[in-house]
C-alpha cells in the first residue's frame, strides 16, 4: 500500500504534540535564559548543567542512589532467581495459588505499598532502620520478589530441560545446577530483571522520602526538594537537574529495548 | 533439596516488608494510634521515653466510624467520589489516545513510523518525577505553553493550574492520559503486529470500506488485548497518587483516596495514623475488590498455570 499523506500528517502531528512536554523541558535546560517560550529568545548553553554538576548535593546524591539501586539489584536477584527456578521446574503443594498470588500483588503494588506504608514506617522505626540505604534496598528488593520472580520463571519455562537432566545424572546438586547450567542460559532474563530492579529504585521517591535523611538523601530527593523551591531555582538549572538525573533510568531503558526486540518480549 | 526451600528467602522478605506491614495497618486502624504515641520508640530507647510513649490503644470501629459517617466523612466519601471520577475521565482518555496512536503506528500508510514510535514511547522511559517537572513546565502559569496559548485565544486571565483545586486536577487527568498511552498503544501494536497483510489486502479487493475493514478484521484482533490492558490502566487510575503528590498536594489531597490517607499520616500536621490507617485499609479493599473481580470477568489469568 502506498503512503498516505492525510494519515503522515496525522502522525506527525500526534508524536509532535506528545513529545513537546519533553522536548521543551530539553530546549529549557540548554537556553540561557531561565525560562523558555514558543516563539521567544532562545540562546543555547550549557550553563545550567555546569551549575548541577557543581553542586554538592548532585554527587552526594548520585553516590547514594547508586548504593541503593545496586544493592535493589543485587538483592531482587538474589531473592527471585531461587523462587523462580522452584516455581518453573517443581510441582508442589501450594504453587499455583502462590504464583498468582505473586501475580495479582504486582498489579496491586502501588496501592497497596501505600496502604502499609504507616505501619511499614513503625517497623522500620522500631528496628532502628531509618536512615539506613542497605535497609532501604532490601524494602525495594521485597516489594519486587513477586514481579521478578514471576518474569524470570516466565523465562526459565523456555528452557529446555535437557541440560540440567544431564546434569543430573552426572550428580550435580540443585546449587551447582542453577550456577553452573541455568544461569549461563538467563543471562539476557537476568539482564532485564537486573535493569528493570534497578530503574525501581532509583526512582522511588515515597518511601526514601519518609525514611532518609541528611547525607543520606538520594538523587530524587534533591530534584524533589528544588521542585518544591521552584520560585527560588531557575527553571532552566531544575531542569537540567532532572534531565540528568534521569539519564541512568532512560540509557538502561534503551539497552532493555534491544533485549526486548530480542524476544524477550514478557516484559511489559 | 525440597524445591520449597528455594522460594522461602523471597517469600520472607517480602512478607515481612510487604504483608506483614498491611496487616499491622489493618490492626492500627483500629486503635487512636497518632503523633503522640506512634511509631513505638525503638527497643534500646532509654526507658522513661519507653514510658512516657505509651503503646496506642484500641479503639474499635471509631475510625471506621467516622470516615463513614463522622467527622471525617465528608473528606473520605469525597476523596472516593473524586477518584471514581477521575477513573472515568482518565481511563477513556488514555484508552482512545492510546489506540488512535497505536492504529496509526500500526498503519502501512504512515512514513517515518520508527522515529515517530521511538519517541511517543519516551513518557513510558522517562522516570516520573521528569515527566512531572516537564509538564509543571507546560502548565505554568506565566512561562507554561497552556497558559500563553489560551491567552493568544482571547482568555485574559488564564487559570492558575496549581492553587486552584479543579484546575489542578484537571490537569492530573491530562497527565495520566499522558502517562498511560505508551502502555496501550504497545499493546495495540502488539496485537496488530501479527495479522496477515493478505486479510486486508482481501478485504480491500473485495470493496469492503474502511469502517467495515475497521470493525470486522482491526477490532475483533485488537479487543482481547485491549480489554487486558484497560483492566490494568483502571487499576492504575484508582492507585493514582505519586503525581497529585508531586503537583500541589495541599490542593489535591482530597481528591485521591491514597492522596487522602497519606495526608492525615504524613502529610498534615495531625498525623492521625488511625485514621489514616482506616482510610487506606478501605482503600486497598476497594482496589484488591475491583481487581479480583476485574480478573474473573474478563479472564486474565487463563494459561498462566501452564509452564
Amino acid at each position: 500500500m502506498k503512503a498516505s499523506a492525510a494519515q503522515t500528517l496525522a502522525a506527525a502531528a500526534a508524536t509532535l504534540l506528545l513529545f513537546y512536554p519533553v522536548l521543551q523541558i530539553i530546549l529549557l535546560s540548554v537556553n540561557k535564559l531561565p525560562y523558555f517560550r514558543l516563539g521567544g529568545d532562545f540562546v543555547p548553553t550549557l550553563e545550567s548543567f555546569q551549575w548541577v554538576l557543581q553542586q554538592p548535593e548532585f554527587w552526594r546524591g548520585l553516590a547514594n542512589s547508586l548504593v541503593v539501586s545496586l544493592s535493589t539489584v543485587a538483592m531482587v536477584i538474589a531473592l527471585a532467581l531461587p523462587g523462580a527456578y522452584a516455581f518453573s521446574r517443581y510441582r508442589f503443594r501450594g504453587r499455583d495459588p502462590l504464583l498468582s498470588f505473586y501475580v495479582v500483588f504486582t498489579q496491586m503494588a502501588g496501592g497497596l505499598g501505600i496502604a502499609g506504608l504507616i505501619a511499614l514506617f513503625a517497623i522500620v522505626s522500631a528496628l532502628g532502620l531509618r536512615n539506613n540505604l542497605l535497609a532501604l534496598a532490601a524494602i525495594y528488593a521485597a516489594g519486587a520478589v513477586p514481579y521478578h520472580t514471576w518474569l524470570l520463571k516466565t523465562y526459565i519455562d523456555t528452557i529446555p530441560r535437557s541440560a540440567e537432566e544431564a546434569a543430573l545424572i552426572d550428580g550435580a546438586g540443585v546449587g551447582t545446577l542453577l550456577a553452573r547450567v541455568v544461569l549461563p542460559l538467563m543471562a539476557p532474563a537476568l539482564a532485564v530483571s537486573a535493569i528493570l530492579s534497578f530503574i525501581g529504585a532509583w526512582g522511588e521517591l515515597i518511601l526514601a522520602n519518609l525514611f532518609l535523611s541528611g547525607e543520606n538523601r538520594t538523587l530524587i530527593l534533591w530534584i524533589y526538594s528544588l521542585m518544591s523551591n521552584v520560585y527560588s531555582v531557575q527553571w532552566n538549572r531544575f531542569a537540567a537537574a532532572a534531565l540528568l538525573y534521569a539519564v541512568p533510568p532512560v540509557a538502561l531503558y534503551v539497552v532493555l529495548q534491544r533485549f526486548i526486540k530480542r524476544g524477550l518480549a514478557f516484559v511489559y | 533439596m525440597r524445591p520449597q526451600l528455594l522460594i522461602i528467602p523471597g517469600l520472607l522478605l517480602f512478607l515481612f516488608f510487604n504483608i506483614w506491614p498491611i496487616v499491622y495497618s489493618i490492626y492500627i486502624s483500629f486503635t487512636n494510634a497518632n503523633i503522640r504515641n506512634f511509631p513505638p520508640p525503638p527497643p534500646w530507647a532509654p526507658e522513661e521515653l519507653r514510658q512516657a510513649r505509651q503503646p496506642p490503644d484500641y479503639v474499635g470501629l471509631s475510625n471506621y466510624a467516622s470516615i463513614f459517617a463522622g467527622p471525617a466523612s465528608a473528606g473520605f466519601l469525597g476523596a472516593v467520589l473524586w477518584t471514581l471520577i477521575f477513573v472515568a475521565l482518565s481511563v477513556p482518555a488514555k484508552v482512545a489516545l492510546g489506540t488512535f496512536v497505536g492504529l496509526l503506528m500500526s498503519s502501512d500508510k504512515v512514513l517515518g513510523r520508527s522515529l515517530m514510535r521511538a519517541l511517543l514511547i519516551v513518557p513510558w522511559a522517562l522516570p516520573l518525577i521528569l515527566s512531572v517537572v516537564a509538564w509543571r513546565y507546560v502548565f505554568d502559569p506565566t512561562y507554561g505553553v497552556v497558559n500563553q496559548w489560551l491567552y493568544y485565544l482571547g482568555v485574559s486571565k488564564p487559570p492558575d493550574w496549581f492553587v486552584n483545586k479543579d484546575y489542578a486536577y484537571a490537569a492530573m487527568v491530562v497527565i495520566e492520559a499522558w502517562l498511560a498511552y505508551p502502555f496501550i498503544m504497545t499493546v495495540v501494536i502488539g496485537a496488530l503486529a501479527n495479522v496477515p497483510r493478505a486479510a486486508y489486502e482481501a478485504a480491500y479487493i473485495d470493496g469492503a470500506g474502511r469502517w467495515t475493514i475497521f470493525s470486522r478484521i482491526t477490532l475483533p484482533l485488537i479487543k482481547r488485548p485491549l480489554i487486558y490492558a484497560t483492566v490494568m490502566t483502571t487499576a492504575a487510575s484508582l492507585q493514582f497518587f505519586l503525581v497529585a503528590y508531586l503537583w500541589n498536594f495541599i490542593q489535591l489531597y482530597d481528591r485521591f483516596v491514597l492522596a487522602y490517607g497519606f495526608y492525615w499520616a504524613f502529610g498534615s500536621p495531625f498525623r492521625e495514623y488511625g485514621l489514616a490507617a482506616a482510610v487506606l485499609t478501605t482503600s486497598a479493599l476497594i482496589i484488591s475488590v475491583f481487581m479480583i473481580l476485574a480478573i474473573r470477568l474478563t479472564g486474565l489469568m487463563r494459561g498462566m498455570y501452564e509452564s
